[in-house]
C-alpha cells in the first residue's frame, strides 16, 4: 500500500468515526428528548457531552494528529460508561475506527511531551460531563392530589438527596389517600441545573483542548524529539 | 502550488503540520502526480527533515532516558487501570448471575411476591413479566390486570430487584383490590361514591376495642334485611410510612424485624427494603400465616363482592387524612360502615379520632400484623 493511500484510508478512517460517533450522540438525545422526563435541556446536555469524542477527532484533522488517540481514548471511556445498554457498543465504534486510523499513519503523530500523561487524563475527563448529571441525587416527586399534579422538591417529600458516587437512581412506588393521591419520587431526572453545567463543562473541554494543544507546526519535528 | 513546492511540502504533509488549503493542495495535486506520489513512498518512512551533523548530547540523552522512564510508568499505569475495569467488569458479569441466584431464595423470593399479588387477586392475569439487568442487579418487574367486564384492567405491579448484595427492594403498589386503581383526584373518588347503590341502610357493628372477625361483620352483613355497604379503609402504610414514603404490601404482611444480634429464622427468605430505608425480614412461615388470614378475610368479602366498594388508605402521619376520610363518609348518605385494618398508631389514631368526632360510621379493626411474634431467635 503506497503512502499516499495509507493516509487517505486513515483519514476516510476518522471521518467514519467522526460520522458514527455525532449520529450516536444525536440519537442519544433524540431518544432522552422522546423520553418521559427529556427536555431540550437535557438532550442537549447528552448532545454536547457524548459528541465530545467525534469533536476531538474532528480538530485533530486540524494539525494536531496525536488528539486523535486521546478520542480514541474518550470515545473508549464514554462507551464503557454507557455499556450499561446496547448503545454503548456503538460508542466503540468510533473508538476502534481512531485507532485503526491512528495505526494507519505514515509516521508516528507528533505530539506534545506531555501528551502521554494528558491523552489519558483528558480522555477520561471526557465522562465529568456525564457524570455530573448523575452524580447529583435531585428527586422529583410528582404528587397529584385533589388540586391535580404538581411537582415537588425532594424536601418537601423527604426524600435523599445530595451527591451520590454510587452512581444509582432510585424511584418509588406511588401510594394513594384518601384524596385521591399519588406520590412517586425518582432520582433519575436530570434538572436543568446539571443539564446546563454539563453542557457548560463539555464547552469549556473542547475550548481549553483547542487552546492549548500545539498544533503539529509548533511542536519540534519527530527526528527532533529523537536520539 | 507548483510542483517544486508540492515536492519541499512533502515531510510536512506526512508530519499533519499543513494548513487545511495547503493539504487540499496537496491532495489534488498527489491525486494526479505519480512522480510525487513516488516521491513520497520514499520520504515518509524516513524523517530526514530534521536530522543535522551526528553529535552525541549527553544531556538529551539523559533527558531521553527520563522520558522513556516515565513513559514506562505511565504506561504500566495505564496497564493496571485497565486491567482493573476488565476485571471489575469480568466479575459484574461472571459473579453476578451466580450470586443472585444462589440457592433458591431469590427465587422463592420472586415467587413469594407473585404469590402474594395473585392469591390476593382472584381473577388476575399476568399480562408482563420482565427481567432487566443492571451492572449489580436484576429487577424483575410484573404486570398485572383484572378481568373487569369483557377487558382487563391494569392494575399497579409489582417489582423486585436482586442484586449482589441481596434483594433490595420488594414494592408491589397496592394489587389487591379491584377497587384501588387509576382514580387520582377526589372528584373521581366522588363519582365513585355515586355508582353506589341506593337504598344502603344498614350498619354493620365493628367495633375496634372488641376486634371481630371479618367473618363476625360478615355474619351482621348476611342479615337478609341489611342492604350493606363496607368501606374498606385498607390496608394501613404506616410501616411503610416509618421507613420511607413507599407502601408496599409486602411490608405490612407478615413482616418481622428482627432485633440486631438476634438469630434470623431458619426459613427466612430474605429481606427487603420499604422506600429509602430500613429492612424487613421475610420469613415463609410469617408470610403462610399472614396470608392465610388475609385470604380467609377477603373471601368472606369476595362471597359479597359488592361488600367491597371504595378503598382508601390513610396516610398515617397525617391526620388531616382521617378528616378527609370521615368528612367524605359523612356527607354520604350511603356510606355507612367502615373498616380498617391494623392497630398501628395510625389506625388508632383514625378510630380515636372517627370516635371523638361521633362519625355514624363504627370502626372494626382487624389485626394483620404481628404474625411473625416468637420467629425472631428461634
Amino acid at each position: 500500500m503506497s503512502t499516499y493511500t495509507r493516509i487517505k484510508t486513515s483519514r476516510r478512517l476518522v471521518w467514519a468515526g467522526i460520522i458514527v460517533g455525532y449520529a450516536l450522540a444525536a440519537g442519544v438525545a433524540v431518544a432522552n428528548l422522546g423520553s418521559e422526563h427529556g427536555t431540550v435541556v437535557t438532550a442537549l446536555a447528552f448532545l454536547v457531552a457524548l459528541s465530545l469524542p467525534p469533536s476531538l477527532a474532528l480538530v485533530s484533522l486540524d494539525r494536531r494528529p496525536a488528539l486523535l488517540t486521546m478520542a480514541s481514548m474518550a470515545a473508549l471511556v464514554q462507551g464503557a460508561l454507557l455499556l450499561t445498554s446496547v448503545i454503548g457498543l456503538l460508542g466503540l465504534v468510533p473508538a476502534i475506527l481512531w485507532y485503526l486510523a491512528s495505526q494507519r499513519r505514515a509516521r508516528p503523530a507528533a505530539a506534545p511531551r506531555q501528551a502521554s500523561w494528558m491523552r489519558p487524563g483528558l480522555a477520561a475527563a471526557t465522562v465529568l460531563p456525564l457524570l455530573v448529571m448523575f452524580l447529583h441525587v435531585d428527586p422529583l416527586c410528582v404528587v397529584t392530589d385533589s388540586e391535580g399534579t404538581v411537582v415537588r422538591s425532594y424536601v418537601e417529600e423527604g426524600a435523599p438527596s445530595g451527591w451520590n458516587l454510587g452512581l444509582g437512581s432510585y424511584s418509588t412506588g406511588s401510594s394513594e389517600s384518601v384524596t385521591g393521591g399519588a406520590t412517586s419520587c425518582t432520582s433519575n431526572r436530570i434538572v436543568p441545573w446539571e443539564a446546563a453545567v454539563s453542557v457548560s463543562l463539555s464547552a469549556l473541554y473542547l475550548v481549553l483542548v483547542i487552546k492549548l494543544w500545539p498544533t503539529a507546526d509548533r511542536l519540534p519535528v519527530v527526528s527532533d524529539r529523537r536520539v | 502550488m507548483t510542483h517544486d513546492e508540492i515536492q519541499d511540502r512533502l515531510e510536512a504533509y506526512v508530519d499533519d503540520r499543513l494548513t487545511r488549503e495547503e493539504r487540499r493542495a496537496m491532495d489534488a495535486h498527489l491525486e494526479q502526480c505519480d512522480e510525487c506520489r513516488q516521491i513520497l513512498d520514499e520520504v515518509a518512512p524516513v524523517d530526514i527533515s530534521g536530522l543535522g551533523p551526528a553529535r552525541f548530547d549527553s544531556a538529551a540523552m539523559k533527558r531521553a532516558v527520563r522520558r522513556s522512564m516515565f513513559r514506562t510508568a505511565v504506561n504500566t499505569a495505564l496497564l493496571l487501570l485497565a486491567a482493573w475495569i476488565v476485571v471489575f467488569f469480568l466479575s459484574v458479569l461472571l459473579i453476578q448471575p451466580l450470586a443472585v441466584n444462589r440457592g433458591d431464595r431469590a427465587a422463592d423470593a420472586v415467587r413469594m411476591s407473585m404469590d402474594l399479588t395473585e392469591m390476593l387477586n382472584p381473577g388476575l392475569v399476568l399480562t408482563d413479566g420482565r427481567i432487566e439487568s443492571g451492572l449489580l442487579s436484576r429487577e424483575v418487574s410484573l404486570d398485572y390486570a383484572l378481568p373487569v367486564g369483557a377487558g382487563l384492567r391494569p392494575t399497579p405491579g409489582t417489582s423486585m430487584t436482586i442484586g449482589l448484595f441481596g434483594i433490595s427492594e420488594l414494592s408491589t403498589a397496592d394489587p389487591r383490590f379491584p377497587v384501588v386503581d387509576e382514580w387520582g383526584v377526589q372528584s373521581e373518588a366522588r363519582d365513585r361514591l355515586e355508582h353506589l347503590g341506593d337504598g344502603t341502610v344498614a350498619t354493620v357493628v365493628l367495633r375496634y376495642e372488641s376486634p371481630l372477625t371479618i367473618e363476625a361483620a360478615q355474619q351482621t352483613a348476611d342479615d337478609p334485611g341489611a342492604d350493606v355497604r363496607v368501606i374498606w379503609a385498607g390496608f394501613d402504610a404506616s410501616l411503610g410510612r416509618e421507613l420511607g414514603p413507599t407502601w408496599t404490601a409486602a411490608g405490612s404482611l407478615g413482616h418481622g424485624t428482627c432485633s440486631p444480634g438476634e438469630p434470623l429464622p431458619d426459613d427466612m427468605l430474605g429481606a427487603t427494603s420499604a422506600g429509602f430505608g430500613g429492612v424487613n425480614l421475610f420469613s415463609r412461615a410469617s408470610v403462610d400465616r399472614a396470608l392465610d388470614s388475609v385470604i380467609a378475610a377477603l373471601e368472606n368479602i369476595d362471597s359479597r363482592p359488592e361488600l367491597v366498594s371504595y378503598v382508601v388508605r390513610p396516610f398515617d402521619d397525617d391526620p388531616g387524612d382521617v378528616e378527609l376520610i370521615l368528612d367524605e363518609l359523612r356527607t354520604h348518605p350511603l356510606v355507612n360502615a367502615l373498616v380498617v385494618t391494623g392497630p398501628t398508631p395510625s389506625v388508632t389514631e383514625f378510630v380515636t379520632t372517627a370516635t371523638d368526632s361521633g362519625a355514624t360510621a363504627e370502626v372494626m379493626a382487624v389485626d394483620l400484623y404481628n404474625w411473625t411474634d416468637g420467629l425472631c431467635g428461634r
